[in-house]
């Protein structure tokens, strides 16, 4: 089990077990599977180009190459910017203590390039927190799921079902103005509630 | 990359425009400093190098003989770079298929536990169609619509010519205005859900509106669960291959 979030909010912590969401832990999901003639399921493979390997799951790998062919190890690499300045690996923030910003503007989530969606367990201390967030404020605070190059941003929401962390990027939208012509590539009442999303 | 979106607005008027998804900056990636590097796909074992080839030959504890020999090295084809690849699918005997299999669409509980066995259903994309995408007159407030949904896309609306800057400007003065998204959707009613791309996720969509001076916002919120408790599984669902 993943460690838990932390956060420090009036000086005390509050602490949550976390459970990673998506759609299917809701509503459940469907998947195609290819069947033969007589309904037994196949499997998928790859043939390359030129016909001279069938290639069957776990027959291939990735890794990072030079241009002159030269596999370059993990140990080797290390982050950039995009002007090629080195940047610092940044650690999980799980299990330890991050300070809540807010209550901030419920608008400002709708800012977030979500990447994941976690369901909230309370564990210890968050009596006084829990309250406020099913009273409706939004908090923000630093989130990394596990180490990498840059930290992320998640923001702690509360309803009726429970607490749950959104965690993501911040992403603004362009403004746009009547120059900036875009070319492309190719009365109802009820109250949101009823939406129906098991049909989804 | 964007798309065309064909939307109409609280009038009823409608008008073929862009979308386009909001990126975010770019990230910090890892390289070498001063070395150009790129991320390729490689061949890591021929099919005599697979487990089930292996046991075939070497029996269960193959492990030493690995170390000893290398048996599993297939020299002149290993390492080899993996370019265009078509995909195809074997029987259960492990024989090529030579004619397109069948697909059945398998159906999961929440709970992991399998439901239903069906035909699938292709479906097309609708947000460029003939009938508008439409605004469905049920507002919901940001407060609550951010508690209540898991927005997991989001895609910018831009004009494409002079009328459809004034068509946007003024629909993102009319959402500013409400301080809440507006649900939209596709079909007579407008009741359905949006698809993007042929057999494509479904979506509910959401449009909040901002101007600042002779510049406006229309952000289509998209929206493919609601923030819920999650189902305890029972067990993992089914790993059979597409």
């Amino acid at each position: 089990m993943a460690k838990p979030i932390i956060v420090l909010a009036d000086g005390a912590e509050a602490s949550f077990d976390i459970v990673k969401i998506d759609r299917s832990k809701i509503y459940g999901s469907r998947k195609r599977v290819a069947t033969d003639a007589q309904g037994n399921p196949c499997v998928r493979a790859s043939l390359l180009a030129d016909g001279s390997e069938l290639l069957l799951p776990g027959m291939t790998a990735q890794g990072y190459f030079t241009e002159t062919g030269k596999p370059v190890s993990r140990q080797e690499m290390v982050g950039l910017d995009e002007n090629g300045n080195v940047v610092e690996t940044q650690p999980s923030t799980l299990g330890v203590a991050q300070a809540l910003e807010g209550p901030v503007d419920p608008a400002e989530v709708l800012g977030l390039d979500l990447d994941s969606v976690f369901y909230l367990e309370a564990v210890a201390g968050a009596d006084g927190i829990g309250a406020r967030l099913k009273g409706g404020d939004v908090f923000k605070f630093a989130f990394n799921y596990s180490a990498g190059l840059e930290t992320g941003t998640a923001y702690l929401v509360g309803n009726d079902e429970g607490y749950f962390a959104l965690a993501g990027a911040r992403a603004a939208p362009e403004w746009v103005e009547e120059a900036a012509v875009f070319f492309a590539e190719e009365s109802v009442t009820e109250d949101a509630g009823d939406l129906d999303f098991d049909d989804l | 990359m964007g798309t065309s979106i064909h939307i109409a607005n609280a009038k009823g008027r409608d008008a073929t425009l862009g979308a386009a998804p909001v990126k975010r900056p770019e990230p910090p990636r890892l390289g070498v400093p001063g070395t150009k590097i790129e991320f390729k796909r490689y061949l890591a074992a021929t099919e005599c190098g697979t487990h089930k080839k292996l046991v075939q030959s070497l029996g269960e504890d193959y492990g030493a003989k690995l170390l000893e020999a290398d048996p599993e090295v297939d020299i002149e084809m290993v390492g080899r770079l993996v370019g265009q690849t078509q995909t195809v699918y074997l029987a259960p005997s492990g024989e090529l298929l030579h004619e397109d299999p069948s697909f059945v669409e398998v159906v999961y509980a929440a709970d992991g536990e399998e439901k239903e066995r069906r035909a699938p259903v292709d479906t097309v994309s609708n947000v460029n169609a003939d009938l508008p995408v439409r605004w469905t007159g049920r507002l919901v407030p940001i407060k609550d619509a951010v508690r209540k949904f898991a927005f997991k896309r989001r895609m910018q609306l831009r004009h494409v010519d002079g009328l459809t800057f004034d068509f946007l400007f003024e629909m993102a003065k009319e959402l500013e205005q409400k301080s809440s998204l507006m649900l939209v959707g596709t079909g007579d009613k407008g009741t359905s859900s949006l698809i993007f791309q042929a057999n494509g996720r479904p979506y509910r969509g959401f449009l909040e509106g901002k101007t600042k001076g002779k510049s406006y916002q229309v952000i289509l919120h998209l929206s493919e669960m609601e923030l819920k408790k999650p189902v305890p599984a029972k067990k993992k669902g089914a790993s059979d291959g597409q």
